[in-house]
């Protein structure tokens, strides 16, 4: 009787390697990719190893470097710990960027709404002085384009965002480690001063000036 | 040639502020009768709705553009002689080249000020 082993010595080392690689098309996930990626990386080195030709030990060594690149450059991506940049800094980014594009759209509309309430105060007050006001006020709407600039400059950060978000994930997958559908929850610890610095809360987040005044009594 | 003050005209932004702003604007400069649109495809609408003297629109909008606005307005027999105006962030020259290539009367880069608007809209109409 023929075994496995027997079979795969009769075949050549191009047989070999396509029928292992048809077997890769079956896999969706991206670590069990990654895993039968090195498995084959390896296969190929018993079987060429085997063999004594000069040229194909150079193959083999190459191969061995290859797989030896694989396995740093994961290390060295699960260093930066991107499940961290996804699950915390980005969408921390994110949310800081949309109370930004919230406060500037607040502050404009109260600017131009006493701006339209010093036009008509203009209408009842002497020609020179009025139309000195209205100069003012012209000044006003001018410099309040800024809104829709830097509006637009903020959509350009989030899709920017949104773009090294995606890129991430793509990463993560190509690990076999997934980013998780619900972000991850890190166990509470006590809070040190630093943990405290964390500058304007996001819309709706934060204490109201009565429930602060409700802890005084 | 005198400017008839009362002709209809339609702004166009995606953002309130810069409605509010160019509506505040076009009424230091006599200009009252004024609609507004939020994307090129409500404009269209109301451009068929009403005969506008000038529109005024911003080109970066979903899910109707300002350009794709012009090149509407300029197919359309009924509409392709209003006066129409771009004021856009937009300013590469390709940009203004692709928007004069689809028959803008004029174009202006914002942040823009009140001297320009009025500039631009008595080049287009001809004097206010």
């Amino acid at each position: 009787m023929t075994s496995q082993r027997d079979r795969d010595r009769q075949e050549s080392l191009e047989q070999f390697i396509d029928r292992r690689l048809d077997n890769v098309g079956d896999i969706s996930h991206g670590g069990q990719l990654f895993a039968e990626v090195v498995k084959i990386i390896q296969a190929v080195l018993e079987r060429v190893q085997s063999q004594v030709s000069a040229k194909e030990r150079r193959i083999a060594e190459e191969l061995e470097t290859l797989a030896g690149v694989i396995e740093r450059a994961k290390v060295d991506v699960e260093s930066v710990r991107p499940h961290d940049i996804r699950s915390h800094h980005l969408p921390l980014a994110n949310g800081e960027l949309g109370a930004i594009a919230s406060h500037l759209e607040e502050a404009t509309g109260t600017i131009l709404d006493t701006c339209e309430e010093l036009e008509k105060l203009a209408e009842s007050m002497p020609d020179e002085a009025s139309e000195k006001l209205l100069e003012c006020v012209t000044r006003i709407y001018e410099a309040c384009n800024f809104h829709d600039i830097t509006g637009q400059r903020i959509k350009k950060v989030v899709d920017t965002l949104e773009a090294v978000e995606t890129r991430i994930d793509a990463l993560l997958t190509a690990l076999g480690d997934p980013p998780a559908e619900e972000p991850e929850q890190t166990p509470k610890k006590p809070l040190t001063d630093e943990d405290l610095l964390n500058g304007p809360a996001p819309p709706g987040t934060g204490t109201t000036q009565d429930e602060i005044d409700a802890l005084f009594g | 040639m005198s400017v008839d003050k009362k002709m209809p005209i339609l702004i166009v932004d995606d953002y309130k502020t810069m409605l509010r702003i160019i509506r505040n604007l076009l009424r230091q400069l006599e200009f009252t009768n004024v609609d507004e649109a939020t994307d090129g495809s409500a404009a269209l609408a109301k451009l068929r709705e009403k005969p506008y003297g000038l529109v005024i629109s911003d080109w970066n909008m979903q899910p109707m553009t300002g350009l794709e606005l012009l090149k509407a307005v300029r197919a359309d027999p009924k509409l392709k002689d209003i006066p129409f105006i771009m004021i856009t962030a937009e300013s590469k020259t390709e940009n203004v080249i692709a928007a004069k290539q689809a028959g803008v009367n004029n174009y202006i880069v914002k942040p823009f000020n009140a001297e320009t608007l009025h500039k631009k809209i008595a080049m287009v109409l001809g004097g206010t």
